[in-house]
C-alpha cells in the first residue's frame, strides 16, 4: 500500500522535469552510430573548448574567431578519418550554437520538444555547440575505426567521452589527445 | 642439431636425478603461472559474461539516479534500486514508433536467495542474450494463471523444482527471517532452458502477481487480522502503478541516442535511460585500476617464482661441479655447458606452465559451478585464448632468460675449473 501511495503521490507532485546537461570545460561528448552504410556522429561541447568566449561575439575579432572555428568543423573530412577502403563521404552536417547564430549562418536552435530547456545557454554564463555529421560509406564492411582529430584543431579540448553503437554492439570510450581512435 | 637434442635429453636426465628439489621449483612456477592465467581468464570471461546478458537490449529505463546502479539491479539483480518508475511512463515509451519491444521488470521479492522478477509475456518473447538468442522453455510454458511461476534453469536444478511444484515467495532480500508470502503459494508452470545469464538464477512471475502478493501489506509487513485469500486477490489487483525498470529494444539500433535524449527530456517523470553496453564499459573503466593492481601483484609473484628458479639452479651448481667437469672431460665444450643449463631452466619453466594449465582447468571445473550459482557468471574451461598463449609464451621466454644467469656462471666455472676438483 505504501508503495502504491508513494507512486501516486509521485505522479501528483511531478512537475515538468528539466534536465540540465553537464557542462565541463575541456570535456566533450561524442555519439557515433553505424547502421548499414550510414555513420552518424553527434558532437556536443562547451563553446569554451573551441573558442575563447561563451557568449555572442562582442566585436569583429570575436566574430572572426567563431567563423574560423566553424570553418574547421565544416570540413569534417579532416576531423574524422575513416579507413580509406571504407570510402566514406560526408552527406549532411549541421552546426548549432545559440549564441553564434549569425556566425554559423544558421537560425537559432528551435526547441524540438517545445519547452525551455538546456540550450537556453548564457543564462548561467555558459554556452554549448552541437554538431551533427552524417556520412555514407561505399564499403561499410571495412569500417571498424575512426580517428578523431578534434584535439589537434582545438587545444582547449582535453577529453571526449564517446558512446558508440555499431553492428558489434554498444561501447563507451574515452578519447584523449594521446589516444584519439574510436575502434570497434 | 642432434647436439642440441642430445644436450636437452642430458639436461632432462640430469634434472630428473635431482627431482626432489626441482619439483619444488616447478611447483612455485606453476603456482605463479596459475595465478596469472587464472586472473586473465576471470577478467576476460566475467566481462564477456556480463556483456552477453545485455547484448540484446538497447536501453534500460528507470527512475533518474545512478546509471550503473540501475543496470546492475535490473539485469543482474545486484544492489538495489532507489526509486521505481511509473508504469504509465513505460506505456508511453512502448508506444514510440522507434521502439520494437519493451519488457517491464519489477523486483523486490526473492525465493531462498534467488531473485523474483515480475514481468509480462514480452519477457519470454523479446528478451535476447548472447548473439540474439531468445529465451527457451526446457519444460512447461509461460505463466498464465495469477499464481504461476516460471523458474530459471539453475533454480530448478539447485532446488529440485519441476512442473507443479508449490513455491512460497518471501518479501525482501530472502534471509531466513524474511516474512514469507506463504498465504499465497505459487505453482511452477515452466522451467527455462539454461542461458548462462542471470536469468538462470531467477524466478519469473507476472506483474499482477507481484501486486497481488503485496495486497493487504502495509509498511512492508502484513496487516494483522487482514487476510486476503488468493481468490480475493485475483479480483482486487489491477495494473501496477510502478515498475523497477523497463528494457527497451529498438527497430533500428542506431536510433538509441535519439530515444535516450527523448526519455531524458520526458516531462512527466524524471527518467534515466541507460545504454547497457556503454554502462558496462564505464564499469570496466572503473574496475580497470583494481584490475591493473591485481595484474601487477601476480606479475610480481611470477618474478618471485623465476627468482626461485635462478636461486635453485645457482645453488645446485656447487654440487654439480663434478658432473659438469666429467662432461667437460668427455668432450663437452664450455658452450655446451651453457646450453645444458639454459635448457634445464627452460624445461623447468615449461613443465611449470603445463602444471599450471592443468591446475587451472581443474580449478575452473571446480569453481565455475560455484560462480554461476552465486553470481550467474559463466567461466568455461575452454582452450587458452590468444592472450593466455601470450602469457605462457612470455613466462617461458622470461624463464629461459633467467636460466641464462646460472648458465653463464657455469660456463665461466667450466672454463676455469680443471679436473683437479674431481677428487
Amino acid at each position: 500500500m505504501k508503495k502504491l501511495f508513494l507512486a501516486l503521490a509521485f505522479f501528483l507532485i511531478a512537475a515538468p522535469v528539466i534536465a540540465h546537461k553537464a557542462h565541463t570545460h575541456g570535456a566533450a561528448r561524442l555519439n557515433l552510430s553505424v547502421e548499414g552504410d550510414t555513420v552518424e556522429i553527434g558532437f556536443e561541447t562547451p563553446l569554451a573548448n573551441l573558442i575563447s568566449f561563451e557568449r555572442a561575439p562582442g566585436n569583429d575579432k570575436e566574430s572572426e574567431e567563431a567563423r574560423n572555428m566553424a570553418a574547421v568543423l565544416r570540413n569534417p573530412a579532416t576531423i574524422f578519418i575513416f579507413p580509406r577502403n571504407a570510402q566514406c563521404s560526408l552527406k549532411t552536417m549541421l552546426l548549432k550554437a545559440d549564441v553564434l547564430a549569425r556566425e554559423l549562418d544558421s537560425t537559432p536552435y528551435e526547441h524540438e520538444h517545445g519547452h525551455e530547456q538546456e540550450n537556453h545557454d548564457n543564462a548561467d554564463g555558459h554556452a554549448d555547440l552541437d554538431a551533427e555529421f552524417v556520412f555514407t560509406c561505399q564499403n561499410p564492411a571495412a569500417l571498424n575505426q575512426v580517428e578523431v582529430r578534434l584535439f589537434q584543431a582545438f587545444s582547449a579540448l582535453k577529453r571526449i567521452d564517446a558512446n558508440l553503437v555499431t553492428p558489434r554492439g554498444q561501447k563507451a570510450m574515452r578519447l584523449t589527445p594521446r589516444s584519439n581512435r574510436l575502434q570497434w | 642439431m642432434t647436439r642440441f637434442l642430445c644436450l636437452f635429453l642430458l639436461a632432462g636426465k640430469s634434472a630428473w636425478n635431482r627431482r626432489g628439489t626441482l619439483a619444488l621449483v616447478v611447483c612455485s612456477i606453476a603456482l605463479s603461472a596459475t595465478l596469472l592465467l587464472g586472473l586473465e581468464r576471470i577478467r576476460s570471461q566475467v566481462r564477456e559474461s556480463f556483456v552477453q546478458a545485455v547484448s540484446g537490449t538497447d536501453l534500460i529505463v528507470g527512475a533518474r539516479g545512478g546509471n550503473l546502479q540501475l543496470m546492475l539491479y535490473a539485469i543482474f539483480h545486484l544492489g538495489g534500486a532507489t526509486h521505481n518508475m511509473g508504469f504509465k511512463s513505460a506505456e508511453v515509451i512502448g508506444e514510440n514508433p522507434e521502439v520494437a519491444w519493451t519488457i517491464p521488470i519489477s523486483l523486490g521479492d526473492s525465493h531462498l536467495g534467488y531473485p523474483v522478477v515480475a514481468t509480462n509475456h514480452d519477457f519470454f518473447r523479446h528478451y535476447k542474450f548472447r548473439n540474439q538468442e531468445s529465451i527457451a522453455f526446457a519444460r512447461g510454458q509461460a505463466f498464465d494463471d495469477l499464481f504461476d511461476v516460471v523458474v530459471g534453469a539453475q533454480v530448478a536444478r539447485m532446488l529440485g523444482y519441476d512442473l507443479g511444484h508449490e513455491v512460497a515467495l518471501s518479501h525482501g532480500g530472502g534471509d531466513i527471517l524474511a516474512i514469507m508470502h506463504d498465504d499465497m503459494p505459487f505453482t511452477v508452470r515452466g522451467v527455462l532452458a539454461p542461458t548462462g545469464t542471470p536469468v538462470d538464477r531467477s524466478l519469473y512471475i507476472s506483474l499482477a502477481a507481484m501486486e497481488a502478493i503485496h495486497l493487504g501489506w502495509q509498511g512492508g509487513a502484513p496487516l494483522p487480522g487482514l487476510k486476503i485469500s488468493p481468490e480475493q486477490a485475483s479480483k482486487l489487483i489491477q495494473e501496477p502503478e510502478s515498475i523497477t525498470a523497463l528494457l527497451v529494444g529498438l527497430e533500428r539500433r542506431s536510433r538509441v541516442f535519439a530515444l535516450q535524449r527523448d526519455i531524458h527530456d520526458y516531462r512527466e517523470e524524471a527518467l534515466t535511460a541507460v545504454m547497457p553496453g556503454v554502462a558496462m564499459d564505464q564499469i570496466w573503466q572503473m574496475v580497470n585500476t583494481g584490475e591493473k593492481a591485481l595484474l601487477l601483484v601476480s606479475l610480481l609473484v611470477t618474478v618471485t617464482g623465476l627468482a626461485g628458479l635462478v636461486a635453485a639452479i645457482l645453488a645446485g651448481l656447487g654440487e654439480r661441479r663434478r658432473e659438469l667437469t666429467i662432461l667437460r672431460s668427455v668432450g663437452a665444450r664450455p658452450a655446451d655447458i651453457l646450453v645444458l643449463l639454459a635448457a634445464e631452466g627452460f624445461l623447468l619453466v615449461v613443465s611449470g606452465i603445463l602444471l599450471a594449465l592443468f591446475a587451472l582447468f581443474l580449478l575452473l571445473n571446480f569453481l565455475s559451478p560455484v560462480l554461476l550459482d552465486l553470481y550467474g557468471i559463466v567461466l568455461d574451461a575452454s582452450l587458452p585464448s590468444l592472450t593466455e598463449w601470450g602469457i605462457m609464451g612470455g613466462i617461458s621466454v622470461a624463464g629461459f632468460c633467467a636460466a641464462l644467469i646460472p648458465a653463464f656462471r657455469a660456463y665461466r666455472l667450466s672454463l676455469s675449473d680443471g679436473l683437479s676438483l674431481s677428487r
